[in-house]
């Protein structure tokens, strides 16, 4: 498979409109998930700034030297997009997507327990929940996360442990055998 | 508190690595739908053409004015006389100019240029590499 870097090569260098829209259909995935995250589940927001910030990364394509990975890159941009969004305009949307999965609850243990917590995750504070979705569901590092929502450090750990303790809670009073 | 690399050791208690199970599951990724259609299609044009035509028009501008000048001083019977004379002029100045430099002072100042201009374009380059050797 072609690397990141050799695509971002091929797009600057000739220009090849074929090779960013690979990068574009390999991490457009990740970054609309993030931007649902910020804009508490508003897809269609999310899918507009996604599209931003593709566009914003294509005109910047040439500052990016593979300092940090592509898609943490990218990811900056989006929170970039987000922030500049957010200032313009206050952010009223209600979060519905996460909450909407409770109501589905299945039969079954596993769907049981995931809808459980995807509720309890609705009921984190948005910084919280970024930082879960960072740092476990795209697995990137503490200081990865700091640097890409420009947190100090200690924030990062913060939110996370907190989030934690919410979560086990919520995991601790769940029985599925009673 | 919490490891530096999220994906490290695994937690001991049996609620911590359920709890941890639950998150590290990969979310499903997001079908494309179209975007990566719509993001190309929002692309701006390919800059080469945008160039190439600006250098076109300027190229048209610059012959335009300088046919206007020919033809205000004397025509092309004039014409390679005053080539004649810029050139010489051009000549001397050029002379003048490198003859106070040493050969010493001149190779320091073409290896300076060839830093700089390595510097100024290492991004370039860095990318050039890239291509042609993965």
């Amino acid at each position: 498979m072609t690397s990141d870097s050799q695509l971002i090569a091929r797009s600057l260098l000739d220009d090849d409109r074929a090779a960013f829209g690979e990068l574009v259909q390999r991490h457009q995935s990740a970054v609309r998930q993030f931007l649902r995250h910020l804009t508490r589940g508003d897809a269609a927001l999310a899918d507009d700034l996604a599209q931003e910030t593709f566009l914003q990364a294509h005109r910047s394509l040439a500052r990016f030297h593979g300092q940090a990975q592509f898609s943490t890159w990218l990811l900056g941009i989006a929170h970039n997009h987000w922030r500049n969004h957010r200032r313009r305009q206050r952010d009223t949307v209600e979060f519905t997507e996460h909450t909407a999965g409770a109501s589905q609850a299945s039969t079954d243990r596993l769907v049981d327990l995931r809808t459980d917590l995807a509720a309890a995750l609705a009921g984190l504070s948005a910084d919280e929940q970024l930082a879960i979705h960072l740092g476990y569901q795209r697995g990137l590092a503490h200081s990865e996360i700091a640097v890409l929502l420009e947190w100090p450090l200690g924030t990062v750990k913060t939110h996370l442990a907190r989030a934690k303790d919410k979560l086990r809670q919520h995991l601790s009073a769940w029985n599925p055998q009673t | 508190m919490e490891p530096a690399d999220l994906n490290a050791s695994p937690s001991r208690d049996p609620e911590d690595a359920r709890l941890e199970q639950f998150l590290r599951q990969p979310l499903a990724p997001l079908p494309d739908d179209g975007f990566t259609a719509r993001v190309l299609a929002t692309l701006p044009p390919p800059p080469s053409r945008t160039r190439a035509g600006v250098c076109l028009a300027a190229a048209s501008v610059g012959v335009s004015l300088a046919l206007v000048r020919i033809a205000a001083h004397g025509g092309w019977a004039a014409f390679p006389d005053a080539i004649d004379d810029r050139w010489t002029a051009l000549q001397s100045a050029w002379a003048a100019s490198l003859a106070p430099l040493p050969p010493g002072d001149l190779a320091i100042a073409a290896v300076v240029t060839a830093v700089s201009l390595g510097y100024a374009f290492r991004g370039r380059l860095r990318q050039r590499w890239t291509a042609c050797f993965g």
